[in-house]
């Protein structure tokens, strides 16, 4: 009997959404004061709090711009992607 | 005069529609035959068909409000697709016993497989007993010229009928290709106006639907099968009264290099352009082929069958749909022709193939290979080896890679969601705070498809999950919750995920009928105010002057009527625990989900949450201002978070100063119509609504459930 169920649980599975980005957030370290603001509302979860800052998971972040926006500190710029030659 | 334009076939559609004028429209979103009424509400709202576009909220409300308004005389149109057509199931049949002529496109998609939203036959075949003429067409322009005859065919007193004009979804509703779009006046002398002389609800000529007495039913059945029989002939005139008109020839079945051929390819819809490549193909190569397309499946045109098939040696019969449980696992119209063939002397070897399931591609060479594939077999009466399928069980991999740093998350990353969507902070974040015992249903929206993935069906989402039906959110988790404790799993959290279209709209019966009975599972709404799942259609909880496809910009300047309160109605129903919540405030909305947890864990009654998601897509603002929105309607005070525990209503959260209301309006496209008198209206709405807070509406009520009496 084969049917569309899919066993799991140990971990998530990811298809890489990183490509979808027009804008790349770019972070100024400097300015950053790990208030945490941008983990919490990046929507798909993919901004990490480590203990040298923030670590941004370009494998996956669709470049949405709601960190930026968000950020008390000004400490996130997008900037536009760069083609791949 | 004639104008020419390369468009799609809902765009096709909905032109056939104005054209003929229907009076009322009443519909309901659903992939892939949206289109079409988006089209037709902005055509209205342009001023290029005068008609009342009603924006139902659901289709079985769809078919009902077009029997209501079809028995009141009007011409009527509607459009609809696979679930939505099992949705409207009992009204359909009602249709043909009342003997009203409404027209209905269909853009066919697979019926619950468990779920597709590719295109077959199953969502019509489904209906094909139900009194209804079905017509399918192979292209967009013929689209179009059914939907003119369709009424021509369906409001002949010999016939008054109910028609189907079926599409192949997606590869005719969302292809491109030229169509002759003809001119009103030629349209209007084919077509003239409506007049029903057998059924009108009207005081000025009274008449009335009764329960028939017995012996009459079979006297309706009968009546309806004999207006069937006289639409084959009707079908045909009127086809050919067209061609007269408008250059372009109908009829029940279209014939393709098929006089006298030996072998025979039997197809339907869109399928036949690329089969007849195929018999082009065969020949050059010498095989004598032809090709018959079906066009008229109700009624079955078996003379025309008998006729075609008298002499020749082979058969092939392509469908894209199957009918369970027949001996030889055939389709539908392998089922028909070989009955319509048994009055034959002597009959042709028939082979069925089930071919382009779910929008699969057959190509030039399958139909090739099927074509010959069936000559080579020998004559025989027998079906158990004349079925074959094509592309089961293959499918293709996507590349799913497991994320360590993701080990502990229940929502993973790389959901399909658009970059900026407020559903997917809402949902992250409740299920990370419900963890991982928790099984969860959601029926189709934005949630549903994008936590899938592509084939082979990889969850995205650590947590146990099905989806069920658009209506049935708070049913199946009823029922789960149900099944789990039965299994002796009182633990578990069962949670119900839909959207506002799913919970004010058409999930709502079901949602108000678990709350009352005290069903311990946790409801959760993300709020995005509109259908976005399908392309931004007006839902109940649409706000007043926001465009959305099916509230245009147009004579009137969006959505004129105001949202549903579905919390403050939800309180009302006096559960345990009711609750509204917004993504720019996480704390908050965690608090409220663990509250919701601790309520049904307890097994006190239903907890219902309401989450506030704005939706960068429908609501036209840049991606990045998703917080910002929803943080604007808190502090704007539009969007007022509370909870109500046991009746008792409180304030989460009372802004110092509320902003003016325009801070919120001005960021996003959707409310570009609103005049500023409208503004200053709705300011002070805002304002009113804020002097009679906190909320004092909802009397506290005894908690039956952990107190004494």
């Amino acid at each position: 009997m084969k049917l569309p169920l899919v066993p799991h649980g140990v971990t998530v599975q990811c298809a890489e959404t990183g490509s979808w980005r027009t804008f790349k957030p770019l972070q100024k370290k400097e300015l950053c004061t790990k208030c945490g603001l941008c983990v919490t509302f990046c929507p798909d979860g993919v901004i990490h709090m480590t203990k040298q800052g923030i670590e941004i998971d370009y494998q996956f972040c669709k470049g949405c711009g709601v960190c930026a926006e968000e950020c008390p500190a000004k400490a996130i710029e997008m900037e536009l992607e760069q083609v791949e030659e | 005069m004639t104008k020419e334009d390369v468009i799609s076939g809902n765009l096709a559609a909905a032109h056939g529609a104005r054209l003929s004028r229907p009076e009322v429209i009443a519909a309901y979103p659903i992939t892939p035959s949206t289109g079409i009424v988006e089209y037709l509400a902005d055509f209205i709202e342009k001023g290029r068909l005068t008609a009342d576009y009603i924006p139902v909220e659901s289709e079985h409300s769809a078919m009902g409000a077009c029997i209501g308004a079809s028995m009141s005389g009007a011409r009527v149109f509607t459009a609809t697709a696979s679930q939505g057509l099992a949705y409207m199931h009992e009204f359909v049949y009602h249709a043909h016993g009342y003997h009203l002529p409404i027209v209905m496109a269909i853009a066919n998609r697979t019926l619950s497989t468990p779920w597709a939203t590719t295109c077959d036959h199953s969502d019509t075949m489904a209906e094909n007993t139900s009194g209804w003429i079905q017509l399918y067409a192979e292209n967009a322009q013929e689209v179009l010229d059914t939907i003119i005859q369709a009424y021509k065919v369906a409001e002949d007193t010999k016939v008054l009928l109910p028609t189907m004009v079926c599409m192949d979804g997606f590869l005719i509703s969302h292809t491109a290709e030229r169509v002759k779009i003809p001119d009103a006046e030629t349209v209007d002398r084919f077509l003239p106006p409506y007049d029903p002389k057998h059924f009108i609800l009207d005081p000025d000529n009274r008449m009335s639907a009764l329960v028939p007495p017995r012996p009459w039913v079979a006297a309706f059945e009968h009546q309806t099968d004999d207006c069937m029989n006289n639409a084959k002939s009707l079908i045909k005139e009127v086809g050919s009264e067209f061609d007269k008109v408008f250059g372009r020839s109908y009829g029940l079945t279209e014939c393709y290099r098929a006089d006298d051929a030996e072998n025979l390819l039997i197809t339907m819809g869109s399928m036949t352009g690329t089969a007849k490549v195929a018999i082009d193909e065969l020949r050059a190569d010498g095989m004598d082929v032809g090709l018959i397309r079906i066009r008229s499946f109700r009624p079955f045109p078996n003379e025309e069958l008998m006729e075609h098939c008298r002499n020749t040696k082979a058969v092939a019969v392509v469908d894209r749909d199957v009918i369970h449980g027949i001996g030889g696992r055939g389709g539908a119209i392998f089922t028909e022709l070989k009955s319509s063939l048994y009055a034959l002397d002597r009959r042709p070897s028939i082979t069925n193939f089930i071919a382009g399931l779910a929008g699969r591609e057959i190509p030039v060479t399958d139909f090739k290979s099927m074509m010959k594939k069936a000559a080579s077999k020998k004559p025989t009466t027998g079906t158990d080896d004349a079925v074959e399928w094509l592309d089961a069980f293959q499918v293709a991999p996507l590349n799913l890679t497991p994320r360590e740093k993701y080990a502990e998350r229940i929502v993973g990353p790389g959901i399909r969601a658009c970059a900026g969507c407020g559903m997917l902070l809402a949902v992250r974040h409740a299920f990370q705070t419900l963890g991982t015992d928790t099984v969860f249903t959601f029926v189709p929206g934005c949630a549903a498809v994008t936590m899938q993935s592509a084939l082979p069906l990889q969850p995205l989402v650590k947590l146990p999950f099905a989806e069920v039906v658009f209506a049935g959110t708070a049913s199946a988790a009823t029922g789960i919750r149900a099944g789990l404790k039965a299994k002796g799993k009182h633990h578990v959290k069962v949670v119900g995920l839909a959207g506002d279209g799913g919970t004010v709209d058409i999930g709502f019966q079901a949602l108000s009928a678990a709350a009352e009975r005290g069903e311990s599972i946790i409801y959760f709404c993300y709020e995005n105010e509109a259908y976005m799942n399908t392309g931004i259609q007006k839902s109940g909880s649409t706000p007043f002057g926001a465009w959305t496809t099916t509230t245009p910009f147009g004579a009137r300047k969006g959505r004129r009527t105001y949202k549903k309160d579905l919390p403050a109605l939800m309180a009302m129903h006096k559960i345990p625990y009711v609750a509204t919540a917004s993504i720019a405030y996480i704390p908050d909305l965690t608090r409220k989900v663990q509250k919701a947890a601790k309520v049904v864990s307890e097994d006190r009654g239903l907890a219902y949450l309401h989450v506030h998601a704005p939706c960068p897509t429908g609501w036209r603002f840049p991606t990045s201002k998703t917080v910002k929105i929803a943080r604007l309607a808190v502090e704007t005070g539009l969007w007022v978070l509370y909870e109500v525990e046991d009746g008792v209503a409180k304030l989460s959260l009372k802004p110092k100063k509320r902003r003016p209301l325009t801070e919120y309006l001005k960021l996003q496209g959707r409310f570009k119509g609103l005049t500023d008198a409208e503004i200053q209206a709705l300011q002070k709405e805002v304002d009113a609504k804020w002097k009679s807070l906190p909320l004092t509406s909802f009397p506290p009520f005894r908690d039956f459930f952990t107190s004494e009496l």
